[in-house]
C-alpha cells in the first residue's frame, strides 16, 4: 500500500518536471529560434508530447478500458 | 417534482417552460440595455420593422434568447436533479414514478426514454408540418412567373426557414427513433443518462422558439447555410436568432448522441455481442458518432459569425476568409446528411426481413456499411464547395472520396434486393413505405454522382437539379422510412392499431406526388432554373412553367397526405382497435413485451440473446429468450385507459 | 435506490458508464477547440501571431500546468485516503486556476488591445472559449470541495472527484495546444 502510494505521487512529480522542462524548451524555441517558417513543426510536436503525458498519466485514459475491475488504491 | 402531481394548467412542464422563456427574454433585454446605459453606449434603437430595427439593440435580443433558453430549462424542471447533486443531495436513479401519468406526461419533463421518444416524435411531426407549410407558401409563389403575393424578403425568409426547420424536424425524428428503440432493442431499461436525455429533448423547444422568432425580427435572407459575408452584413436581427436557435438544436444533437453511444456500449443484454445487435442500433450508433463530433463545428462557425455581428470580430470578411466558414460549416453539414438518412436506412433494413419473412441478406456487411458511410462521410465535405473559389487542388481528391460513398451505400442496396429476392412479401402500410423508400433513395442516390463529379457539378451547382437531388435523398432516406417506423411501432407505442385504409391512402398520395415534385425539380434545374430565387427569367417560362405548376400541386398533395397521416395517428391513438402484442410477427425483443410497454421495460427480467436477429422463416430459431415465467403473464391486452397519448380528450 | 445502498460492484459499473460519458463529452469538446485551432492557422498561417506578452504567457502556462499537478496529487490522495493532503492540494488547484483566469482576463485582455482585426479576433475567441472552460472547471472543483467537506466521498467511491480532475486536465491539454498557437508560432505582423 505504502509502496503504491509513493509510486503514484512519484509519477505526479516526474510528469510535472517533464511538462515544465518541455514548456521552457517551447518558450526558448518560440522566442529565440529565428526561423519562423519551420519552427511550428517542433512546437506542435512538443505540444503533442505534453498532451500525451497529461492524457496518459494525469487523466488515466487507461481506466476507460480497465475501469470496471480496477480498484483505485 | 412533487408539486407537479397537483395538476392544473400551470403545472404542465411546457407551459412553465414557455413562461420561463418569456421571463428570461425580458431579463436579458433589460440587462443588456441597462448595462449599455451605464456604459454610456446607445442603448435603444427606434422601432422600425421596415429598417429591421426593433427598439432593443441586437446584443440585447441575443442575450434575451440565451437567458430565455436557460430559464426555459430551469422552469421545465429537467435540471433540478443536477442542482440537488451539486448540493450533495442524492436522488433516485430512475424516478419514473415521480412523473405525470396519462397524456399529460408527454407535456412535462420525464426521464423515461419511451416518453422522451414520443415527445421527440410528436415535436418532430409538428415542426415537420410547420416547415412543410413554409414550403407551400413559397411554392405557391413559384407556381407562375412574376411575383404573386410575397415580397422578396418574405420569400427569402420562407425558403430559409423551410430548410432549417426541416433539418430540425429531421434531427428530432432521428432522436425519436433512436431514443425510443435503442434501449428496447438492446435490452436496457432506460438510456445511460436519463436526465441528460430529458435535457437534450427539452432544449429543442426554446431552440425552435428562438429560430422561429426570426420571422418577427426582420426575417432571414441567406438560405439555411447562413453563408457570410451576407449573414454578417445582413441588417436583420433574425440572423442572430437563427444562429443561436440552430446552436441549441445542435447541443441537443450532441448530448443525445453521447447518450446513445454510452447506452449502446454499456447496457447491452447478456449475449448481445456487437454483431448480434439489430441493424437499427448499428445505424443509430454510427449516427451518434457523427452527431457527437461534427455538430460542434457548425456550432463554432455560427458562433463565430454571431461574434462578428455582435463584437465586430473579423473572421470571414475583409482580411478574413469566407471560405473558412464554408469548410467549418460543411464539415458538419455534410456528415449531417448521413445523420439524417442512416437511421432511416437502418429502419429499412430492420423492417424488410419482417415483411419478406426472410433473413436479412449480408447482416455483417450491412452493419459495417453504416460505419463505412459515417467514416467516408467525414472526408467529402468540400464537394459542396467546388465552385466556391477554394484551392482548386482540393477538388479532385474530394470528388473521389465523394464517389467512394457509393460503395457502402451500394452494399445496403444489394442487401435489400437480396432480402426481397424470393421473399413472401406482404403489403401493409409500413411495408409499402419501406419499398417506396428504397425506390426513392435509389433516385436520390443515382442523381448524386453528377453533382459529385467536378466537371458536371460546375453546371449543376445552385440549380434546381440539386434541390431535386437532395429532396429525393431526404424523402428516401428519412421521410418514407420515418413514416414506415411510425406505422410499424405505432401499436407498440399506443397499444392501438392505426387505420390501415388511411395509411395506404397516405402512401398512394405521397409516393406519386413525391416523384412529380422531385423529377420536376430536376427537370427545371437542367433547363436552367436556379435555386433560391423568388422569380425566374421570363425567357425560361415556356419551358418550365407547366412543370413549376405541377411541382406546386404535388407539394400540396404531399401536405394533404401528411395531414391524413397525422389525423390517422391522433384518432387511432384514442379510438383505434386494441393491438395485439406482436402484430408483425417480429423477432425483435420489444415485441415480446405487452403494448404499450411498461414503464421499466424489462424490469428485473432482462432477456438473453440466444440466436441471430434476422433469421425469419428458419424453423426453430429464436433471437431472444424472455423469462418464460413473465412473458405469458404480460401478454394480456392492455387496459383501455392505459396511456394512449390522446386517450383523455 | 441511492448510491449509499449500492454495492461497490454496482458503483464501479455506474462509474464506468459515467466515465465513458465524460470522455465522449471531452472528445466532442475537442472538436470545438480543434476547429478554432485550424481556423487560427487557416487565417493567419504559421508566419504571424497575435501581439501578446511573452512573459505573461509563460507565467500563466506554468500556473496551469502546476495546477494540473496539484489536481493529480489531490485525486491520488483521495484514492489513498490521505484526507489532509487532498484538501490542501485541491485548494491549491483552485487558487492556481483562479490566478490563471485573472492572468488571462484581467491582465492579458486589456494588454492585447482588442481592435477587431483578424489576429485579435482569433486571440479573444480562443482565450475566451478556454477561459470559459477554466471558469466552469473552477465551479466544478468548488462544488466537489464543498461536497467532500460533507463527507460524501471515500477512497473507494469518489467518482465526482475523478470527473472534476479529468475535466481540469482536459482544460490543461487544450491550453497545451493553444499556448504555442497563440504565443509562440510565427512573428507579430508588421
Amino acid at each position: 500500500m505504502d509502496e503504491k502510494k509513493k509510486q503514484a505521487y512519484g509519477i505526479g512529480n516526474a510528469i510535472l518536471i517533464v511538462l515544465l522542462a518541455l514548456t521552457i524548451g517551447e518558450f526558448l524555441l518560440g522566442n529565440f529560434a529565428d526561423v519562423w517558417s519551420i519552427v511550428w513543426a517542433p512546437l506542435i510536436a512538443i505540444a503533442v508530447l505534453k498532451a500525451f503525458f497529461v492524457v496518459r498519466d494525469f487523466m488515466h485514459v487507461r481506466r476507460l478500458w480497465t475501469g470496471d475491475e480496477e480498484e483505485h488504491a | 417534482m412533487n408539486e407537479q402531481k397537483k395538476g392544473g394548467f400551470f403545472s404542465i412542464g411546457l407551459v412553465k417552460g414557455i413562461l420561463g422563456y418569456v421571463v428570461g427574454m425580458v431579463v436579458g433585454l433589460a440587462l443588456v440595455t441597462v448595462l449599455r446605459m451605464i456604459l454610456g453606449l446607445p442603448a435603444t434603437t427606434p422601432w422600425d420593422p421596415q429598417a429591421k430595427t426593433f427598439f432593443f439593440v441586437e446584443g440585447a435580443w441575443v442575450a434575451g434568447a440565451l437567458l430565455g433558453t436557460i430559464f426555459f430549462i430551469l422552469s421545465v424542471g429537467v435540471a433540478s436533479d443536477w442542482f440537488k447533486w451539486m448540493r450533495g443531495v442524492e436522488t433516485p436513479s430512475h424516478p419514473q414514478d415521480a412523473f405525470e401519468h396519462g397524456a399529460k406526461r408527454y407535456l412535462s419533463a420525464s426521464f423515461d426514454h419511451k416518453v422522451i421518444g414520443v415527445q421527440y416524435g410528436f415535436t418532430s411531426l409538428v415542426v415537420f408540418m410547420l416547415a412543410g407549410f413554409f414550403a407551400l407558401i413559397f411554392r405557391t409563389e413559384l407556381a407562375a412567373p412574376g411575383m404573386q403575393y410575397l415580397n422578396l424578403d418574405q420569400y427569402n425568409t420562407m425558403f430559409t426557414l423551410h430548410g432549417i426547420v426541416m433539418i430540425v424536424a429531421i434531427l428530432l425524428g432521428v432522436g425519436a427513433i433512436s431514443n425510443y428503440l435503442v434501449p428496447l432493442m438492446i435490452g436496457a431499461n432506460d438510456m445511460a443518462f436519463p436526465r441528460l436525455n430529458a435535457f437534450a429533448f427539452w432544449i429543442n423547444v426554446p431552440a425552435a422558439v428562438t429560430l422561429l422568432s426570426s420571422i418577427l425580427l426582420g426575417g432571414l435572407e441567406t438560405g439555411w447555410t447562413g453563408y457570410p459575408p451576407l449573414s454578417q452584413t445582413s441588417p436583420s436581427l433574425g440572423m442572430s436568432m437563427f444562429f443561436w436557435g440552430v446552436y441549441f438544436a445542435g447541443m441537443s444533437s450532441i448530448l443525445g448522441s453521447l447518450n446513445v453511444i454510452t447506452t449502446t456500449i454499456r447496457m447491452r443484454a447478456k449475449g448481445m455481442g456487437y454483431f448480434r445487435m439489430p441493424i437499427l442500433v448499428w445505424t443509430a450508433l454510427a449516427t451518434a458518432m457523427i452527431g457527437l463530433t461534427a455538430t460542434q463545428l457548425i456550432g463554432l462557425s455560427f458562433q463565430m459569425v454571431s461574434f462578428e455581428r455582435l463584437f465586430g470580430m473579423t473572421f470571414f470578411h475583409l482580411e478574413g476568409n469566407p471560405i473558412l466558414f464554408q469548410h467549418l460549416f460543411w464539415f458538419y453539414s455534410h456528415p449531417a446528411v448521413y445523420v439524417f438518412v442512416l437511421v432511416g436506412l437502418g429502419t429499412i433494413s430492420e423492417l424488410l426481413p419482417v415483411f419478406a419473412r426472410k433473413p436479412l441478406f449480408g447482416y455483417k456487411w450491412v452493419a459495417l456499411s453504416a460505419f463505412g458511410i459515417a467514416l467516408v462521410g467525414f472526408l467529402v465535405w468540400a464537394h459542396h464547395m467546388f465552385t466556391s473559389g477554394m484551392e482548386s487542388y482540393l477538388r479532385v481528391p474530394f470528388m473521389y472520396s465523394t464517389l467512394l460513398v457509393a460503395v457502402p451505400t451500394g452494399i445496403k442496396f444489394f442487401s435489400w434486393v437480396g432480402t426481397l429476392w424470393g421473399g413472401k412479401l406482404s403489403f401493409e402500410t409500413p411495408s409499402l413505405f419501406v419499398l417506396g423508400a428504397i425506390s426513392i433513395f435509389l433516385l436520390g442516390g443515382l442523381s448524386g454522382p453528377p453533382n459529385g463529379t467536378v466537371s458536371t457539378d460546375l453546371h449543376l451547382q445552385d440549380t434546381y437539379w440539386i434541390v431535386g437531388h437532395f429532396h429525393a435523398t431526404m424523402f428516401g432516406g428519412f421521410v418514407f422510412p420515418f413514416f414506415a417506423a411510425l406505422y410499424y411501432w405505432f401499436p407498440k407505442v399506443s397499444g392501438r392499431m392505426y387505420n390501415e385504409k388511411l395509411g395506404k391512402l397516405h402512401f398512394f398520395l405521397m409516393l406519386p406526388a413525391f416523384y412529380v415534385q422531385s423529377l420536376g425539380q430536376m427537370q427545371v434545374g437542367l433547363l436552367g432554373m436556379r435555386r433560391r430565387i423568388a422569380d425566374y427569367d421570363p425567357a425560361l417560362a415556356p419551358d418550365i412553367q407547366l412543370t413549376q405548376l405541377l411541382i406546386t400541386i404535388a407539394a400540396f398533395v404531399i401536405g394533404l397526405s401528411v395531414l391524413i397521416a397525422v389525423v390517422n395517428f391522433v384518432v387511432s391513438a384514442a379510438r383505434g382497435k386494441v393491438a395485439v402484442a406482436n402484430p408483425w410477427r417480429s423477432r425483435s425483443p420489444e415485441f415480446m413485451l405487452p403494448s404499450p410497454i411498461p414503464v421499466h421495460n424489462y424490469g428485473d427480467h432482462p432477456f438473453e440473446v440466444i440466436g441471430e436477429p434476422y433469421d425469419y422463416g428458419l424453423a426453430g430459431s429464436a433471437y431472444v429468450s424472455i423469462d418464460p415465467e413473465r412473458a405469458p403473464k404480460r401478454e394480456e391486452p392492455p387496459a383501455v385507459s392505459a396511456t394512449a397519448p390522446a386517450a383523455t380528450d | 435506490m441511492s448510491s449509499v445502498t449500492t454495492t461497490l460492484n454496482e458503483y464501479r459499473r455506474r462509474e464506468g458508464t459515467n466515465r465513458l460519458g465524460l470522455w465522449l463529452f471531452l472528445i466532442s469538446d475537442t472538436f470545438v477547440f480543434a476547429g478554432m485551432f485550424v481556423a487560427r492557422f487557416y487565417l493567419l498561417g504559421s508566419g504571424t501571431r497575435p501581439e501578446v506578452s511573452q512573459e505573461l504567457g509563460l507565467a500563466i502556462t506554468t500556473l496551469l500546468l502546476i495546477s494540473s499537478y496539484f489536481m493529480y496529487t489531490a485525486e491520488t490522495a483521495m484514492a489513498f485516503g490521505d484526507t489532509r493532503k487532498y484538501y490542501r492540494s485541491l485548494m491549491v488547484t483552485i487558487a492556481l486556476g483562479t490566478l490563471f483566469l485573472i492572468g488571462v482576463v484581467a491582465v492579458e485582455w486589456p494588454l492585447a488591445h482588442y481592435d477587431g482585426s483578424v489576429p485579435t479576433s482569433i486571440f479573444f475567441l480562443m482565450t475566451g472559449f478556454h477561459a470559459f472552460h477554466v471558469l466552469t472547471g473552477i465551479f466544478f472543483l468548488v462544488i466537489v470541495y464543498r461536497n467532500s467537506k460533507k463527507g460524501l466521498y471515500t477512497a473507494e467511491r469518489h467518482w465526482p472527484v475523478e470527473a472534476a480532475a479529468v475535466y481540469w486536465h482536459f482544460v490543461d491539454v487544450v491550453w497545451i495546444f493553444f499556448y504555442p498557437a497563440l504565443y509562440l508560432i510565427g512573428g507579430v505582423a508588421g
